[in-house]
């Protein structure tokens, strides 16, 4: 036992797409795309053209020129000018190829990046609890980018196809016999071609699994780097992170060793064609049925149906396994959201809030909350007090809606949230969250987060009343300074005083205050407190805490017990009646008292 | 008390050493990325030597295909002689399988190779990370840490994969075509040879162009995923704050510019002269010769250059025949040769970006004290600390003696040091004056493994990997039975709530540990922290989401723990503080008052205060220290 990082393993949303399927969305892509994809198309037409003309007019000048009596060196002349202009368009539309190809490889991957970073947005909570960032990220970073290279394979296909199809039609002319006895090989080709799909189908899958593997770890790794130290484990993690590793070095090796032999076999296809030509052409030619001289030109025609051939097959081999790629954007852009929203703008709100018969659970088997009903009525004060882990925060979580409920409803002003654009409702909110996390950026830039268009007034407010002041003012950087990945170098109550100014510069209508001060220390804390009965003015506050003495002014106390509201009142009245409410407060003194 | 190894000599050694990490050879690292990728590449040889020889011989073999065809054409089916015939056809199948086994070899192995390059080179960057100091992790981004495990490792690996066999396979073609147009034609060679510098100098031109823009596309993508971590990883306030289209804005401009770098990159790899050229000259050559066997058909011609008397040879047909077909040769290898550049020099924009953080100077030099019979003493001497340098001292010439076996209160507002005095004891940063001693022995001579294994930390900012709770809990023990975990999560109050859930011990944790509830995570690490049995115990506010019931429960089972250990908890819990025995009270960084609680709490004014608010307090005594001269002492230390 003992695994710091999990395993690679298939996300529950990933599911496998048959190829007709591949091919539909990612023509719904393509299509985007089409003018440049058509105008590609032309390009390479273009090019295939001239690259076919060329050498054409160099063979009519040197047949010319070695007529060696009667030259017409102005016609040789002209055809090597054609000759130069010829090389130099060539190279002209080559430039035009790679710099379309660029473009059209760029926007496929941003949009797909975007369209996958829009989904993302739209997912309740549940999908980033069981989803490791690292493995997201894979999909939207790595994935993305394998996937991008596909859209040109329409093009390509379509041009190799029409070459191989000119090709064989014009063999097939000069000596339909021996394109007949080429074509034996075809099956043969086909099912290397099935069988080599099939592995780089099934390598690159697991190749695509275990590198997410890899990136979740290294994530989970460097993000954890402290504890690692802490407990000395780094020994440990080098080897969890090293098995990792191997499995995921199998896979690509796997997947590196099928595309290394697919060139070597149609290397050998080649010369098992000029093998049919010579065994069996060189029949015709001694029996008289074709001359030498068309022998030749078909063993040119049947090397220039390589090329094409090649191309044909190659796009199919990254097609197949590219499909693995394709298979987890799909997968991630599919998997539908739980969240069920409306688009009801309420304007200005009360804040009056209703929990009506509210079915809750995490997971499928257990419920939470086993039909919850409260009313708080707007403006008031209300605390929540309870065990660790009663559902205090998940009360909070199901209110801003970041979960869906299973039965009843949430009514915010009489109005079920799940008719509210959620957006506009969650302005309403403002929630110190119980982990006070920070993005990368300065202090002021973090607050801000609550409301970037608040005034410097606003900001002075909310910065003074978190007493995020206090420490500023020592900082050389002021509030310009830098608090690093999820506010790491801060302390851990300055983050918290961070993470109060943030959800205070919002002005919402429902303050919700979730451990909030947990972190920071008691005497900041009381300070906090006498400002906080101004901050509540006017405002449906929701207190959670474990400290009571915090709470004890509050207008109302709920007492939570497993997913049950056990006491509700204020803080005499619960002294009075409330045997878990006593509890609570008896401990808590014993325990807390100075003597 | 024993030392197992210490001499100071050695010590001063390691020093030296330890400085930087190295993976590979130490030569290695002496010049730049590039030759650091060699490095890596190297560790090969024996593959590249094959890989090599396969490249050659599949070339030569595919030069012996023409010459049987043209004797097959030329000879034996004008003979008539079928059996002949039939053999030479068999000959060229065979020709084809050696073939496909040389080809095939050569590009296995060079796969093989690459797949082991990226994942040595991702290994090298995993365990360099891991050495780094706190410092540097507290400035990096992971995101950005993530895209060089990833992305640039992928674009190494891509570019050595073809890369080595194309480059081989390039030149070989590149000079055999070269000597074949010489002996073919040395007029006409000359006329290739005064393009050579051109065709040089643009091929220069190409990589310079493409290297800064690699590296700009590198740091791009390292900045998409920066911004892509931050929003996953920090849903829960984008949500709460309705972030969301802000978000999507900031991330689309992120790859809007992304898209725009690939773009400009695309542009600058499209335009490639080198190919242009000898496609240019080529045909020149051809024109050129055209209208010399036109004027030759008189004679040779002459030429007065400055009193050199030169005459042009008139060219043969066959000979120019031969000559365009040589050139042709030169075309594809010159078009590999741009895939081949642009990859590589994505590769080593890859290796640079690596290399930059892979040149950091790693943590810190490791002692190798290892004691035996512990007992636990800590005693810091005149320690300062400032995190970064130059700024103001975050620890302030603290000064404090703890006996083995003593718990001990620290205490103090928010941000005053009391967290950072605790990863000084660990070592994560080194004190800026001053030193600190564990069992008598200065912590920059301890062997730092042993050093933090002997020191439990309940941390603050309570981390939790994505895996089980069991092994969660025995993280620091690799080797804990589930005896032993079981009876760590009892002392922390965890074992009743872990049993609640389906799979118990098994049930698996979000990142983070976001699946549970505050206090639930703490108590896991608290857990997590007990299973170690340390000598030495930091709890940095590990109680702080968790309710007092529990928070009581948790003190009276972790009573008999604590015996015979050194116990620091950070705190501002009463219960906590009554029971320490003593108590350091700390302010910006310095201490302002070391005592028991029943002194402090009748004479100590800042003391006093924290309390006030919720308790009824003894009478104040004298000697008291007012809040004034407190804030005399803090005024000092700015
Ligand atoms: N995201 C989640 N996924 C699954 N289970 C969860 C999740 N969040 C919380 N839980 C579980 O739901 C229960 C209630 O958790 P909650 O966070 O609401 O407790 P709490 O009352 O806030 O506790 P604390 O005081 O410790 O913060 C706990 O058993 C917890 O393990
Ligand atoms: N990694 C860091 N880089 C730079 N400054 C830091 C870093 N960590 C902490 N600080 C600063 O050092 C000071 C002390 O921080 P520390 O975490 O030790 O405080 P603390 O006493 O533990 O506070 P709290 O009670 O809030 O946990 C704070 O002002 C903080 O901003
Ligand atoms: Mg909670
Ligand atoms: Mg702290």
């Amino acid at each position: 036992m003992s695994q710091a990082f999990g395993r690679a393993e298939k996300a529950y949303y990933d599911r496998d797409y048959s190829f007709g399927e591949t091919v539909k969305r990612l023509w719904l892509f393509a299509r985007s795309e089409k003018k440049m994809l058509f105008i590609l198309l032309l390009a390479f037409a273009f090019n295939t053209g001239i690259s076919i003309g060329v050498p054409l007019f160099l063979r009519v000048a040197i047949d010319e020129i070695a007529k060696t009596i009667g030259v017409n060196f102005t016609n040789v002349n002209l055809y090597g000018w054609f000759y130069l202009a010829g090389t130099i368009i060539t190279w002209i539309t080559m430039y035009l190829i790679i710099r379309i190809e660029w473009t059209i490889i760029s926007r496929t991957v941003t949009k797909l990046r975007n369209d996958m970073f829009i989904q993302l947005q739209e997912h309740d909570l549940s999908f980033f609890d069981k989803n490791k960032t690292g493995r997201i990220m894979s999909r939207v970073v790595n994935d993305t980018w394998e996937l991008g290279n596909f859209m040109l394979i329409f093009v390509e296909i379509t041009v190799n196809f029409l070459n191989l199809v000119v090709m064989l039609v014009i063999m097939f002319v000069i000596e339909w016999r021996l394109t007949l006895g080429i074509l034996i090989i075809a099956p043969f080709i086909f099912i290397v071609m099935g069988f080599m799909g099939y592995f780089l189908m099934k390598f690159s899958r697991e190749s695509r699994l275990t590198v997410a593997a890899v990136n979740g770890a290294m994530q989970e790794s460097i993000a954890g780097i402290a504890i690692a130290k802490n407990f000395a484990r780094e020994a440990k993690n080098k080897q969890e992170f090293y098995d990792l590793n191997k499995t995921n070095l199998r896979a690509n090796i796997k997947r590196g060793l099928t595309f290394s032999i697919l060139f070597p076999i149609f290397d050998f296809i080649a010369s098992a064609i000029i093998f049919i030509i010579i065994f069996q052409g060189a029949r015709y030619v001694v029996n008289d049925a074709i001359s030498i001289g068309d022998l030749y030109l078909f063993y040119m025609y049947s090397l220039n149906l390589m090329g094409p051939l090649i191309g044909v097959s190659q796009q199919v081999a990254q097609f197949q396994a590219g499909r693995a790629s394709a298979e987890r954007i799909f997968s991630i852009l599919e998997v539908p959201s739980l969240m069920i929203s409306g688009t009801k703008d309420l304007g200005e709100i009360k804040g009056q809030i209703e929990f009506k018969d509210v079915l809750f659970g995490y997971s499928d088997e257990k419920t939470l909350f086993d039909g919850i009903s409260l009313f708080i009525p707007a403006g008031q004060n209300v605390a929540i007090v309870g065990h660790t882990g009663s559902g205090k925060t998940s009360l909070i979580s199901i209110l801003a809606h970041f979960y869906e409920i299973i039965g009843g409803e949430i009514l915010i002003d009489g109005n079920n949230i799940r008719n509210l654009d959620i957006d506009k409702y969650r302005k309403h909110l403002g929630i110190v969250l119980q982990d006070p996390y920070l993005f990368s950026g300065n202090i002021k830039e973090n607050i801000l987060y609550g409301n970037p268009e608040a005034t410097e007034m606003e900001l002075e407010q909310a910065v003074s009343a978190s007493h995020v002041t206090d420490f500023v003012e020592f900082l050389p950087e002021g509030l310009e300074t830098d608090v690093g990945e999820r506010g790491s170098k801060l302390s851990m109550g300055q983050r918290q005083l961070i993470s109060m100014s943030r959800a205070l510069i919002a002005n919402p209508r429902i303050l919700i205050l979730d451990e909030a001060t947990a972190s920071v220390d008691a005497y900041t804390e009381s300070l906090i407190q006498d400002g906080l009965e101004e901050l509540f003015k006017n405002r449906t506050s929701i207190v959670i805490a474990h400290r009571l003495s915090t709470v004890i002014g509050a207008d109302r106390i709920l007492v939570f017990e497993e997913g049950k509201v056990v006491g509700d009142g204020t803080h005499t009245e619960l002294m009075k009646h409330n045997k878990a409410y006593q509890e609570l407060y008896k401990t808590y003194y014993e325990f807390q008292g100075v003597f | 008390m024993t030392l197992k190894t210490s001499t100071s000599t050695s010590t001063v050694k390691t020093q030296e050493q330890s400085k930087r990490f190295y993976f590979l050879n130490k030569r290695w690292y002496s010049k730049s990325h590039k030759y650091w990728l060699l490095g890596h590449i190297f560790n090969h040889k024996g593959k590249i030597a094959i890989i090599t020889a396969c490249s050659l011989g599949g070339i030569a073999l595919q030069i012996f295909i023409p010459f049987i065809l043209g004797d097959v054409f030329e000879v034996y089916i004008p003979s008539k002689n079928l059996e002949l015939i039939i053999r030479m056809a068999l000959f060229i199948l065979g020709l084809g399988l050696a073939r496909l086994a040389i080809n095939f070899i050569a590009s296995a192995l060079n796969e093989i190779m690459a797949q082991h390059v990226e994942m040595k080179i991702r290994l090298e960057l995993y365990e360099n990370l891991q050495t780094k100091s706190m410092d540097f992790h507290d400035s990096a981004r992971i995101g950005d840490l993530m895209s060089m495990a990833t992305a640039d490792t992928r674009m190494i690996n891509a570019s050595v994969s073809p890369g080595v066999r194309m480059i081989g396979t390039t030149i070989f073609t590149l000079v055999a075509t070269f000597i074949a147009m010489w002996v073919s034609s040395p007029t006409l060679s000359l006329v290739f040879l005064l393009a050579m510098p051109f065709y040089f100098y643009f091929l220069y031109k190409f990589g310079k162009k493409l290297l800064p823009l690699s590296i700009k596309r590198q740091s791009s993508v390292a900045k998409m995923n920066a911004e892509l971590q931050e929003n996953l990883t920090g849903v829960r306030v984008v949500r709460t704050f309705s972030g969301q289209e802000r978000e999507k804005k900031k991330f689309n401009k992120t790859i809007k510019e992304l898209e725009e770098i690939l773009v400009t990159r695309g542009i600058a790899s499209a335009y490639y002269i080198p190919s242009l050229i000898i496609s240019v000259v080529t045909a020149s050559i051809f024109l050129g010769a055209a209208y010399l066997i036109e004027a030759s058909i008189i004679g040779p011609i002459l030429f007065n250059l400055f009193g050199w008397q030169l005459t042009i040879q008139p060219i043969q047909i066959g000979e120019l025949i031969t000559f365009l077909t040589l050139a042709g040769f030169l075309g594809m290898p010159t078009m590999f040769l741009r895939w081949v550049l642009d990859m590589t020099l994505l590769g080593l924009a890859g290796a640079e970006r690596i290399f930059g953080v892979l040149s950091v100077e790693s943590e810190e030099e490791r002692g190798e004290t290892i004691l035996d019979d512990l007992e636990g003493s800590i005693e810091f001497t005149n320690v300062s600390f400032s995190y970064k340098e130059g700024s103001l001292f975050v620890v302030n010439d603290v000064s404090l003696k703890i006996e083995p076996g003593e718990t001990v209160a620290i205490l103090g507002p928010t941000g005053c040091g009391k967290t950072t005095l605790s990863k000084l004891l660990l070592r994560l940063y080194n004190p800026t004056k001053g030193s600190i001693l564990v069992d008598g022995v200065n912590i920059q001579e301890w062997d730092i493994t042993a050093l933090r294994s002997i020191i439990g930390v309940i941390e603050q900012d309570t981390f939790l990997f994505s895996t089980t709770i069991g092994s969660n809990i025995s993280y620091g023990k690799g080797d804990a039975t589930k005896e032993e975990i079981i009876e760590a999560a009892k002392a922390a109050q965890a074992h009743e709530f872990i049993m609640s859930f389906t799979d118990g011990y098994e049930t698996m944790v979000g990142e983070r540990g976001v699946t549970l509830s505050g206090g639930q995570k703490q108590r896991i690490a608290m857990a997590r922290g007990f299973i170690l049995n340390p000598k030495i115990l930091i709890m940095d506010a590990s109680a702080s989401a968790i309710d007092a019931q529990t928070e009581a429960k948790i003190q009276k089972a972790i009573e008999k723990l604590l015996i015979g250990r050194t116990t620091i908890i950070i705190t501002h819990r009463l219960s906590s503080l009554k029971t320490a025995t003593k108590i350091v009270f700390m302010d910006k960084g310095r201490i302002l008052k070391v005592g028991h609680h029943d002194d402090l709490i009748r004479t100590f004014l800042p003391y006093r205060d924290i309390f006030k608010r919720f308790t009824d307090l003894p009478p104040l005594e004298a000697d008291t220290i007012t809040s004034d001269s407190v804030s005399e002492t803090v005024g000092g230390s700015k």
